[in-house]
């Protein structure tokens, strides 16, 4: 089966917005109304298909993906679960402390020492870790999505705005609200802009 | 084909235009390597389309060299499309094509007497160059003979006052080989049926820009035939632009299912949306104002 970003065209970093709105978007091109009679509609259909399943595995993946990060200090030793709540609660010294005195280091150990370092600021370091722990655990969602995001970020600002995604506040945005914000005033008895 | 098929350059973003320029200049190298250099002066913009379409269905990759041009020589072009499998295939095709709407042009009594000069002078060089490019690659031989089987097919109509549709049908089942040549399966269905309606648009676009021409000059026209006249064929504009349209929609949806690179991609969904529905304004737009 084909990688199911790929089907939808976006990035594994991309949020579940960007990835609704890359489906639907698709969804809209292949509809079956649109090769309804046309000599396509069965590759139209295949296509179809080929979205919605790739749309249900990757939500389904997330979803797993926030489950496992949850609950995946049941099978950490209890140190490590201590130290995820001083990352939790913002204590990233005291983390740092406790982690650096660890003897065994699994990927689990990198992660958290990524997440210390990324609060020091100290990206390289950072990256490096997650790195290592995506390495030595590339099943666990947790490490692949952080490093992923760490390496999706250099590169992401090159291919800005892919298909025109890109939403700023235009000029006419402005006037629009302007013009909203006068119609609520007036329906109110007030008046904001006193010439229209 | 005959000049119709362009992109909406300010439309385009500027890397997907220089691309689109690269792959022009890349045509015209690659027809001078493995076509004829007396194909130049008839190069269009036309088999550019084809070869971004090809590159769209195979997923071929572009690259780039910098290279001096003979025609621009002061003009700074940074780059071309290095010779590859689509823009070879683009300049053998423009070349069968070109020799074939040639000996349309040489056997129509009708056509003025600088273009029959004209012919007459390159139409030799050409056809020593289509045989030269099937004996060095044999598997276009297919091709070639179904391409001169669909214009002598168009010839033949001719003389029997055919139909819009029936002249139609001809030039779209000789683009349609074109296109879908070489593939197979899901792609070959897609391709053929964007030259099909590719053809079906570029000759009834064709026959509506001579209309005038042909009327004066009493040639076989499928429009004026079935309207009587240029002034009378006026009337019927909406509808055809209504056909026209419809050819540019089958040939989107037919693209839509096409997966390719984004920049070869956004090429074509270019040309095929906006480049070509500018065409038939172009050319409806100022007969319609006239008439008025």
């Amino acid at each position: 089966m084909k990688d199911p970003y790929k089907v939808l065209g976006v990035s594994r970093d991309a949020t579940d917005d960007e990835i609704k709105k890359a489906y639907r978007e698709l969804a809209k091109k292949y509809h079956p109304d649109n090769y309804v009679n046309t000599e396509f509609s069965d590759i139209a259909n295949d296509k179809m298909q080929q979205i919605n399943e790739a749309y249900d595995e990757i939500l389904q993946q997330r979803a797993a993906g926030s489950n496992a990060s949850s609950g995946s200090y049941s099978g950490a030793s209890a140190q490590f679960y201590r130290i995820r709540d001083l990352i939790s609660s913002g204590r990233y010294t005291e983390a740092e402390v406790l982690l650096d005195a660890e003897q065994v280091r699994p990927a689990e150990w990198y992660y958290l020492k990524g997440l210390c370092a990324m609060a020091r600021r100290a990206y390289n370091e950072a990256s490096d870790n997650f790195g290592r722990a995506y390495r030595m655990e590339p099943t666990n969602s947790e490490y692949a999505a952080m490093y992923q995001k760490f390496r999706g970020a250099q590169y992401n600002y090159g291919n800005y705005a892919p298909g025109g995604q890109m939403r700023e506040c235009s000029t006419c945005d402005m006037c629009n609200t302007l013009i909203c914000m006068d119609c609520c005033c007036e329906c109110c008895g007030g008046d904001l802009i006193s010439c229209c | 084909m005959l000049g119709y098929v362009r992109c909406a350059t300010e439309e385009l973003r500027v890397k997907h235009h220089s691309l689109y320029q690269a792959m022009y200049c890349g045509l015209c190298n690659s027809i001078g390597k493995n076509a004829s250099k007396a194909l130049l002066p008839f190069l269009s913009y036309d088999f550019v389309f084809l070869a971004f379409i090809r590159i769209t269905a195979t997923n071929e990759k572009v690259e780039f060299e910098k290279q001096f041009c003979l025609f621009h020589p002061f003009k700074n072009r940074k780059k071309r499309a290095r010779d590859n499998n689509a823009l070879r295939y683009a300049s053998q095709t423009a070349l069968f094509l070109t020799y074939e709407k040639m000996l349309d042009d040489k056997l129509d009594r009708d056509s003025s007497f600088s273009r029959r000069l004209l012919v007459s002078f390159f139409a030799p060089f050409l056809n020593r160059a289509c045989k030269k490019v099937i004996k060095r690659d044999p598997a276009l031989a297919p091709l070639y003979s179904s391409v001169s089987e669909a214009m002598q097919r168009g010839r033949e109509l001719e003389k029997k006052d055919a139909s819009l549709d029936e002249m139609c049908s001809c030039f779209a089942s000789c683009l349609s080989a074109i296109f879908s040549f070489g593939t197979e399966g899901e792609e070959q269905r897609i391709l053929a049926s964007i030259g099909e309606h590719l053809g079906r648009f570029i000759y009834t676009l064709d026959a509506v820009d001579d209309l005038e021409q042909d009327e004066k000059k009493g040639c076989f026209n499928p429009i004026l035939r079935r309207y009587g006249s240029a002034e009378k064929a006026k009337d019927a504009f909406p509808e055809l632009d209504m056909v026209l349209s419809y050819y540019i929609s089958q040939m989107k949806l037919a693209f839509d299912l096409l997966e390719g690179d984004p920049a070869p991609t956004a090429v074509c969904e270019n040309i095929i949306c906006l480049g070509l529905s500018r065409a038939a304004g172009n050319i409806m737009k100022p007969k319609v104002e006239k008439s008025k």
